[in-house]
C-alpha cells in the first residue's frame, strides 16, 4: 500500500503541523524555564503566547483534519476527541479536588492539555465504530 | 446498519479499496459500512446506491419499515 493511501495529503498536513507545534512547543517551554531570571514583564507575557499559540495551532490542524476526512473518520475522530476531552476535564477536576482538600502536589494548569493528549491516545484503540 | 454492500462489490470483483475511489470516501470508511460500524448519511447512502443503480433500501436495511 502507497504511502498517498495510507497518508493522505489532509493526514500529512496534520502530522506536518502537529510535529512542528510539538517541537516548537517544548523549545518554548525550555526557553522560558531557561531565561525566566531575565524575562520580565510585557516580554514575558509574548515570550508565554508562544507555547500557548502551539496549542491553539494544534487543536486549529486537529478540527481542519476532521473538516477535511470523510464522513466515517469525522465521526469517529469526534467521538475519540469529546470523550478524551470529557475525561481531561474528570481528571484535572479529580486533581483540584485533590489539591484542595488533599494536600497532594501541585499540578500546573497547563498539564490538562497533555492529559488530553493521553487521554485521546488510550481511548482511540476502543472507539473504532460511530454507533 | 444491515446491508448488502459486501456482495455488491464482491460481484463487481472490486476491491474495498476500489469502491472508496469510486465514492469518494477512505478505505476504512468502505470497511466500517460493510462490518455495520458506520450508518452512512443520507448523502452517502443515496451516491452508493447511485453507484449500484439501486435503490437505497435495496442496499439498506430500513429497520424502521414494518415486514411485510
Amino acid at each position: 500500500m502507497s504511502v498517498a493511501v495510507l497518508f493522505p495529503p489532509a493526514s500529512r498536513r496534520y502530522i506536518l503541523t502537529s510535529v512542528v507545534t510539538a517541537v516548537l512547543y517544548v523549545l518554548s517551554i525550555k526557553a522560558i524555564s531557561w531565561g525566566q531570571s531575565q524575562l520580565d514583564g510585557p516580554l514575558l507575557w509574548a515570550a508565554i503566547l508562544v507555547p500557548v499559540g502551539c496549542i491553539a495551532v494544534q487543536l486549529w490542524a486537529t478540527l481542519r483534519l476532521m473538516a477535511q476526512v470523510d464522513e466515517f473518520m469525522r465521526a469517529l475522530l469526534a467521538r475519540r476527541f469529546i470523550i478524551a476531552a470529557c475525561l481531561a476535564f474528570i481528571v484535572a477536576s479529580a486533581w483540584g479536588f485533590l489539591e484542595t482538600f488533599a494536600r497532594v502536589d501541585h499540578l500546573p494548569g497547563y498539564m490538562v492539555y497533555a492529559i488530553f493528549w493521553v487521554a485521546f491516545c488510550i481511548v482511540s484503540p476502543f472507539i473504532r465504530s460511530t454507533r | 446498519m444491515r446491508n448488502t454492500l459486501k456482495v455488491l462489490r464482491a460481484e463487481r470483483g472490486w476491491t474495498q479499496n476500489d469502491l472508496s475511489e469510486r465514492l469518494g470516501v477512505s478505505r476504512q470508511a468502505v470497511n466500517a459500512l460493510e462490518t455495520e460500524k458506520h450508518d452512512p448519511s443520507l448523502d452517502l447512502a443515496y451516491r452508493i446506491a447511485a453507484l449500484f443503480g439501486l435503490s437505497v433500501e435495496a442496499i439498506f436495511h430500513n429497520p424502521h419499515r414494518p415486514a411485510a
